[in-house]
């Protein structure tokens, strides 16, 4: 059975403000585009900073690599040096993207606190 | 007229009862076929038993297979009829709905929803009842105006039917296209058999195999490929992905032709950075991509150079076990331009085979659930090769009796390309 996602925003200010999404359950074929969403209405309001925590996802399948692809897309039409980053994934998900070669397409951070630094 | 919520979940979600509005019942009554025959003594009666419905925007009157006795008449605003999220219809004024629940003991078969603030004109069949057993020629037009309901949706059905017959004709003939784009005869090299199977989970497929000859530098190209997600869309960039990894290999070698020695290694990056940096800059929007095992094999020395973007690492494997993997060495292509891809090199020797497959063969499940899994897939295919004969479909088989009425989830591909014993 697969555990529905959800997907929680913060925002961490200051002088380079951070939008947060924080990912947990299933991101497969069925709940990708629900987080194909949440990145186009982060970027829409103003967001151009995005951290995706990765720290609850259970399953990540091919189509999480297709929403974080949209949302690269759309920080990159959007114009401003918009950046995406990727934080605190589990080892069988770091498997997943290391399979797909997510290494050449994103940067990757083991934790959040890392991920906001390096910005 | 009085007015009230229809049930207690609209109740709930209606807030504070509107005033009631003026609204002659018996009038809309005498508009509705339902009612044609009914004498007006008779709706005037049943006008003043009808009631004022007033739904806010978003509230749900009642859902599908909620117990109802009631039938609607819309007087203003806009209702959506679901089940679910999926939306059959819309009813506005004018329109009727709830009449097979109000004259039988059947549930409600859909849901109904208010898309905007809406007054309904509500009717209970305890006061239609009361009407045809008062005056049994009120019956005629209920049953003339059933009928036509009847009629309607046979003719809704009808139309259904031979769009869906229309659609499977047109996913035949793209199925036979698609079919094309797969090689029709396996390749016949000496000392080697060359096999490949594409099982498509539905009509069309968004998995590839392809064998190809460079004939000027006596190489076999070999291919397997899944792309993301499933059906036309997957099936579309399945021949795009196919082509232009072949064209880019191919005349990769016309713009070598003269140069010596041919090199194996610049002719797989050319295909793979030429077919990933054309998908990523010319369909980035669509956001697919593939996963890719290419290698070029020298038949007379057994020598295999590949690149193998994000695919499931084939094997080289005999009768006795697993030798090797060849796992990824660069990303899955089609997303992002520029990406590197490192070439390595292996060998094939005298027993051994290449087995490369779709995650569609180790992912089938049972009726229970259970994955056919990567162990079983292994050990089938090692199993297989020791016998003489046809090893695809001995593991083809093997899957599908494993996965016994379950439906097929994904497409199974799988490619086998055998050297041969050397002869004594």
């Amino acid at each position: 059975m697969s555990t529905p996602l959800r997907i929680a925003v913060s925002e961490e200010k200051g002088e380079s403000p951070v939008t947060i999404l924080h990912l947990s359950g299933d991101l497969d074929s069925k709940t990708y585009s629900d987080l194909e969403s949440k990145g186009a209405e982060a970027i829409d309001k103003g967001s151009r900073r995005l951290v995706l925590e990765l720290g609850g996802v259970t399953f990540m399948g091919s189509a999480g690599l297709r929403a974080m692809h949209g949302i690269s897309n759309k920080l990159k039409s959007a114009g401003g040096g918009g950046r995406l980053k990727i934080a605190n994934p589990s080892d069988a998900v770091s498997r997943i993207m290391k399979t797909l070669g997510f290494d050449q397409m994103f940067e990757i951070h083991g934790s959040l606190e890392d991920a906001l630094k390096s910005f | 007229m009085p007015e009230r919520s229809p049930s207690s979940r609209a109740a709930r979600q209606a807030g504070s009862k509107q005033a009631p509005t003026e609204c002659a019942a018996d009038e809309v009554l005498r508009r509705c076929a339902f009612f044609a025959t009914t004498p007006e003594a008779q709706l005037e009666a049943l006008g003043k038993l009808a009631e004022l419905v007033c739904l806010p925007r978003a509230a749900t009157l009642f859902e599908k297979g909620d117990v109802g006795t009631a039938m609607y008449f819309v007087l203003e605003g806009s209702l959506r009829v679901h089940h679910g999220d999926l939306v059959i219809g819309r009813m506005e004024a004018g329109d009727v709905f709830g009449e097979v629940a109000a004259l039988s003991k059947e549930v409600r078969s859909a849901s109904v929803t208010a898309e905007s603030d809406s007054r309904l004109l509500m009717l209970e069949q305890t006061a239609i009842y009361s009407t045809l057993a008062a005056e049994p020629a009120a019956a005629r037009s209920l049953i003339e105006a059933l009928c036509v309901r009847e009629r309607e949706i046979i003719e809704e059905k009808v139309e259904r039917i031979a769009a869906g017959l229309a659609l499977e004709r047109e996913l035949d003939i793209g199925q036979r296209i698609q079919q094309s784009f797969l090689p029709d005869r396996m390749p016949e090299v000496d000392g080697w058999t060359v096999d490949g199977l594409l099982r498509p989970a539905r009509k069309v497929a968004g998995d590839f195999f392809d064998f190809f000859a460079l004939p000027d530098m006596d190489r076999l190209g070999i291919v397997i490929g899944d792309v993301c997600d499933k059906g036309v869309g997957a099936a579309l960039f399945m021949t795009l992905f196919r082509s232009l990894l072949r064209s880019g290999a191919l005349h990769r070698r016309v713009a070598d032709s003269g140069r010596a020695p041919a090199d194996p290694g610049a002719i797989l990056r050319h295909a793979i950075s030429s077919t990933n940096d054309y998908i990523a800059s010319t369909h980035a929007s669509s956001s697919m991509f593939a996963s890719v095992f290419f290698g070029l094999l020298d038949p007379a020395t057994g020598e295999l150079q590949y690149i193998n973007a994000g695919h499931e690492a084939p094997l080289i494997a005999s009768a006795s076990g697993i030798r090797a993997r060849l796992e990824t060495t660069g990303p899955v292509i089609g997303l992002f331009e520029n990406l590197r891809h490192r070439v390595e090199t292996t060998s094939l020797r005298p027993g051994e085979a290449f087995f490369g497959y779709t995650d569609g063969a180790t992912d089938a499940r049972d009726e229970a659930g259970s994955q056919y899994s990567e162990d079983r897939l292994m050990a089938g295919f090692c199993d297989a090769l020791g016998r003489d004969g046809k090893v695809l479909e001995e593991l083809l088989f093997s899957i599908e009796r494993f996965a016994g009425g379950a439906d097929q989830y994904d497409d199974v591909t799988m490619i086998c390309v055998l050297r041969h014993e050397a002869q004594a």
